[in-house]
């Protein structure tokens, strides 16, 4: 890269985001395309125009059904891959993923015992599930509030026991379950996104919207996190503050995430690390680029999710991990050389 | 002249476990000083207290005349420099970002660098002799090297005092020297006041116009190296058998540990 004059930092953030913008873009028009029942182009784009009335039966299948699942497979995609961004500079970490605190485990109870309870998936099973991951949110900030907040290695750890002791309890939630609500946990615990309203896409978009916002505010902070504590103190941030800041924005974005959708695995860990292989380590770029990237990576997985013919559909978590981990693996070995 | 730091009855530990009883000194505005002192008598944790990465207390705590609790976490910033001993970096930022990252202090929230953020990134890898490696990444340099850039990120930040944990600790004798002329240029033409730790004695006496000599946690002595390199109180600190002499390239002492199998002929 040439050497940085001072508009080139803007002007490359604005780049990388109107590429990927228009990617998105195309991304949604593709998932609006496909579905189980066949429209041309034309149609679909007269429809989402408004050049058409309501009453055609192609204005609901897209209006209820495909337009919020694509914006919000978007959403999900946005904040899982920020909120993976966010931990791995904080924790100094590259194998942070937005679960890695446990948050996960919470709202995997509480949408499990939603589920048992036989409640609607919204807003049923997401409040249960956001109500368990609140609480274990609320226990990563008190373990964080003492003079821990400062120590990686204890957080961490705390976070993977949360997740253990929650695994524990989730198995035995499954075991006590028979019926048919055990297949809805399991498509819960893969992540799941063939129930989505427009209500819920709102619910969600007013949630972590404005958590994308504060992030952008802290991201030469992570650039200087991830220096080393110490070196981001003598640089000039409050590093207590920022790191509880940044844990709190976070968590509480993922929270909401995983409430609406269940634990979509991988697109967190893997997204941050594509973009830091091409980009570079500047957070200022990433972000906007693991937010618009991440969305656009899950749009097109819940395409392919619907799209490849199976008893139903697949759960999109299945092809997250099936695409992306190959991928990944394929640009590390072409970057070592 | 005046003081660029003074300290009165300075303690600092961790936890209930007192690391510092009690350290008073003053180091003057543009002067070379070294820390010096045998393991675990506080010296990486004096230099820490001094840039406040850990909480102490103080009779008398000022840094140009100011109580230290006056100045801002960014003020500090723009005051004081700090290259840690432990550097390495595992996300692969590139050497000019890491260095214009030292700008940081005196932009805004996210950090847009102005022209003359990066003409003085670039001066400070002239400087350093690092400019032809700009695009490398920080992962991937020797020490060497590294150490260098997170010299040049230190003048970035445009510090009238600059701290440093052992420097040239692991560095080959070449880049030793190198780094101690880089710092005693920065003292002379930048007027920049010099704080260092070091386990390097002789460094210390052939650079440090001032020697703080601690033991346990407390002042030994503090003054000009001939007067603290001497062989009574350097034995009494380091608890050895040391032969202390002149150095041939000067009037300023040269120590010289003294291996078991030499004591006998001695004493």
């Amino acid at each position: 890269m040439k050497p940085a004059s001072p508009s080139s930092l803007i002007l490359r953030i604005c780049l990388i985001s109107m590429l990927l913008t228009v990617m998105l873009v195309c991304a949604w028009i593709a998932g609006i395309s496909v579905g189980s029942s066949d429209w041309s182009l034309k149609e679909i784009i007269r429809t989402i125009t408004f050049a058409r009335n309501p009453d055609h039966a192609l204005y609901s299948i897209i209006w209820d059904i495909r337009l919020p699942r694509v914006i919000m497979a978007a959403l999900l995609g946005a904040s899982l891959s920020a909120g993976g961004l966010v931990f791995q500079a904080l924790l100094r970490n590259p194998l942070a993923e937005p679960y890695i605190l446990g948050i996960s485990g919470g709202a995997a109870i509480g949408a499990i015992l939603g589920i048992m309870a036989g409640l609607a998936p919204f807003p049923g099973v997401s409040l249960t599930a956001f109500t368990g991951s609140a609480a274990s949110l609320l226990l990563i900030l008190l373990m964080a509030s003492g003079s821990t907040i400062l120590k990686n290695e204890s957080l961490l750890l705390s976070g993977v026991m949360i997740n253990a002791f929650c695994s524990a309890i989730i198995m035995f939630l499954i075991t006590i379950t028979h019926d048919s609500r055990l297949h809805s946990i399991m498509f819960w615990l893969m992540g799941d996104l063939s129930m989505v309203s427009m209500k819920q896409v709102g619910v969600l978009a007013a949630m972590v919207i404005p958590c994308f916002l504060l992030l952008f505010r802290y991201t030469n902070t992570m650039n200087l996190i991830v220096l080393g504590k110490d070196m981001a103190h003598t640089m000039g941030v409050n590093i207590r503050a920022a790191t509880f800041i940044l844990l709190a924005v976070t968590s509480f974005m993922i929270s909401a995430t995983v409430s609406q959708c269940g634990l979509l695995g991988f697109v967190g860990l893997v997204i941050p690390h594509f973009f830091r292989l091409i980009i570079g380590s500047d957070h200022r770029l990433l972000l906007p680029a693991c937010l618009l990237g991440g969305a656009t990576y899950l749009v097109l997985c819940d395409l392919l999710a619907r799209a490849v013919p199976a008893q139903g559909e697949l759960p999109v978590g299945v092809i997250t991990a099936m695409i992306g981990a190959p991928l990944f693996v394929y640009l590390l070995k072409r970057s070592a050389r | 002249m005046n003081d660029a730091i003074t300290i009165e009855k300075l303690n600092c530990g961790y936890g209930s476990h007192p690391v510092l009883k009690g350290v008073s000194f003053s180091i003057r505005a543009n002067e070379f000083f070294v820390i010096i002192g045998p393991n675990g008598s506080g010296k990486t944790t004096l230099l820490k207290a001094i840039a406040q990465l850990i909480p102490s207390s103080a009779g008398r705590f000022e840094i140009f005349g100011k109580p230290a609790g006056k100045y801002s976490i960014k003020a500090l910033a723009r005051t004081m420099a700090f290259v840690p001993q432990e550097n390495l970096i595992d996300f692969p930022i590139t050497v000019e970002e890491f260095v214009l990252s030292g700008r940081s202090p005196y932009q805004g929230i996210l950090g847009i660098p102005d022209k003359k953020d990066i003409e003085t990134a670039r001066q400070a890898m002239e400087f350093t002799g690092i400019n032809s490696l700009a695009h490398r990444k920080m992962d991937r340099l020797s020490g060497g090297e590294r150490q260098r850039a997170f010299i040049a990120k230190a003048i970035c930040q445009e510090p009238r005092i600059m701290l440093l944990d052992e420097p040239t600790a692991s560095l080959d004798l070449a880049h030793q020297t190198r780094i101690m002329d880089l710092m005693e240029i920065l003292q002379a033409e930048k007027g920049i006041t010099v704080v260092m730790v070091s386990h390097d004695i002789n460094l210390a006496a052939m650079y440090g116009n001032t020697i703080l000599l601690l033991k346990d946690g407390r002042t030994v002595g503090q003054g000009p190296s001939s007067q603290i390199l001497t062989y009574r109180i350097l034995e009494e600190a380091y608890g050895c058998t040391l032969l202390v002499d002149e150095s041939p390239l000067g009037h300023f002492p040269r120590v010289t540990p003294v291996p078991q199998r030499f004591k006998l002929d001695i004493s």
